[in-house]
């Protein structure tokens, strides 16, 4: 095969938006002759040109609805001493000299300082709940981060981020975490392939909050977890038919019959999953499975 | 809001466009978005998800078990980096990028899940399906390389070769320089022919002299 390490990238460009005239054709198509990898770059991009499926409304419905819980909430900017602020702390300082020979200079020192430490203690933290399961993240971690600045440079500065949430003050009564929050929890150590973690708070979920919303989704989710995470296909079918029994027309129907199949195909119950894939295609003939459903159902 | 996207030249010789002023639709819902309006949020997501669909089908392919999870990682992951967003591409192509990003990843991680498995089972590798079209062959071809790929140059050939994206588009998008990019995709097309020289099946669908 001959080697041709010069690849005309623009004509390509060109070519894929229909632009090319008949001399740069010809200079392509010459070029594309000799080399396999632009053949196979013009080949591919319309190999892949069709990728959408019917039924991918509702499948990205559903994706966004899961990608929702799981958002974390949009990262205000670090509030830190600024310039305004520092400029009120100057100003009570001057208020604090002007006030020093009418009052006497311990009465102005106190006035300086208030408003000095009040600024060191904002902002008040957010009530943080810490949830007993998760593991302890390191105390402090250093760093560097990218913050936006209002004109068009970017500032690189270094900052301590505070990964552990401060201790619960002993007076004030421990909360139970709501269901949001444990499955946002339990999400975060799946993703991070914590999973024997994330499978106990997802079990937690099921048993603080058992008539929530969280709960009844969580049951495919901890599921899929099972199966692919864990290789508990025992454990992800129970949890498969958890959820399925909780009533018709469900969001995550689709997934539960799916993720039922599998969970008997991997104990080896082959008739069970003949019927579990054959249920699937009844229910939902536009499945993303079909083919694999059909074959299986064979 | 308007940002600034490529007016593509009509000299195809000339990829340097100078940039136009154009209104992107979605950037007034990702302003809204990263203001912590959740319902912004949500009808974000939803209008970039066919984007993310196709991202995630074109590098894990559409039966992989995966396909969905990546799908989700990539939208929670987009969600994540709306603060980040500066207007220097379009939310189409930002999106994209984050989702070519993840894909990847999850393919990758998938892949060495699956291979400790066998290892732990002492299963040998499956082998090879029966290629079926040449459409086929060439795309799994192509994901194949991605799992071996360095980031950038994976993430690069994802957006040009799945997504179609221009050399500029990619530029744009990855917030690379354009030579930075013409040098991704020289590299992950060395790649490439190296694995179409090793494989004869993959050179047979592409018709090339020799």
């Amino acid at each position: 095969m001959t080697r041709v390490d010069v690849h005309p990238e623009d004509l390509l460009d060109a070519a894929h938006r229909g632009e090319l005239d008949d001399a740069q054709r010809a200079r392509l198509a010459q070029h594309t002759a000799h080399c396999a990898a632009c053949a196979a770059e013009v080949a591919l991009i319309d190999d892949f040109d069709v990728l959408d499926q019917p039924g991918d409304e509702a499948l990205i419905d559903r994706l966004v609805e899961g990608a929702i819980g799981q958002a974390p909430p949009v990262e205000a900017r670090p509030t830190r001493k600024t310039a305004a602020g520092a400029g009120r702390t100057i100003l009570y300082a001057v208020a604090a000299s002007l006030l020093l020979g009418a009052f006497g200079g311990a009465a102005a020192a106190m006035f300086a300082m208030w408003p000095a430490r009040v600024a060191e203690e904002e902002p008040a933290p957010e009530p943080t709940v810490t949830l007993p399961e998760e593991e302890p993240p390191p105390a402090r971690r250093a760093r560097r981060r990218v913050v936006e600045a209002p004109v068009e440079e970017e500032i690189v500065e270094e900052e301590i981020v505070e990964e552990a949430p401060e201790p619960e003050p002993e007076a004030r009564p421990a909360r139970i975490p709501s269901a949001e929050e444990l499955l946002a929890a339990a999400n975060r150590a799946r993703r991070d392939h914590r999973y024997p973690q994330a499978v106990r708070l997802y079990r937690r979920l099921q048993t603080a909050h058992p008539r929530s919303r969280e709960a009844a989704l969580s049951h495919v989710t901890l599921g899929r977890l099972l199966l692919d995470g864990t290789h508990d296909p025992r454990g992800a079918l129970r949890e498969f038919e958890r959820y399925l029994a909780q009533g018709r027309h469900r969001v995550l129907d689709e997934e539960a019959r799916v993720g039922r199949a599998l969970a008997l195909m991997r104990l080896g119950r082959r008739e069970e999953e003949r019927r579990a894939w054959r249920e699937l295609l009844a229910h939902h003939p536009d499945t993303l499975h079909a083919e694999r459903a059909n074959s299986r159902a064979q | 809001m308007t940002l600034r996207l490529l007016a593509l030249g009509s000299a195809p010789e000339s990829r340097h466009p100078g940039p136009v002023e154009v209104t992107d639709p979605l950037a007034r819902l990702l302003s809204e978005a990263a203001s912590g309006d959740r319902v912004a949020l949500s009808r974000l997501l939803r209008a970039l998800g066919p984007q993310v669909l196709r991202v995630a089908r074109g590098v894990l392919g559409s039966s992989h078990p995966e396909v969905e999870d990546a799908a989700q990682e990539s939208l929670v992951a987009i969600a994540g980096a709306i603060g980040s967003f500066r207007g220097e591409c379009s939310v189409k192509h930002f999106a994209c990028r984050i989702a070519a990003r993840k894909c990847v990843a999850v393919r990758r991680r998938a892949k060495a899940r699956d291979e400790r498995r066998r290892e732990l089972a002492s299963i040998p590798p499956p082998p090879p399906a029966a290629p079926t079209t040449p459409a086929r062959i060439r795309r799994e071809a192509l994901r194949a390389l991605l799992e071996t790929l360095p980031e950038e140059q994976a993430e690069t050939l994802v957006l040009r070769v799945v997504m179609g994206f221009s050399l500029a588009e990619v530029a744009e998008a990855t917030d690379a320089p354009i030579n930075t990019v013409r040098s991704r995709v020289r590299l992950s097309k060395e790649a490439l022919r190296r694995r179409i020289e090793e494989d004869p099946a993959l050179a047979e669908t592409l018709e090339v002299g020799t």
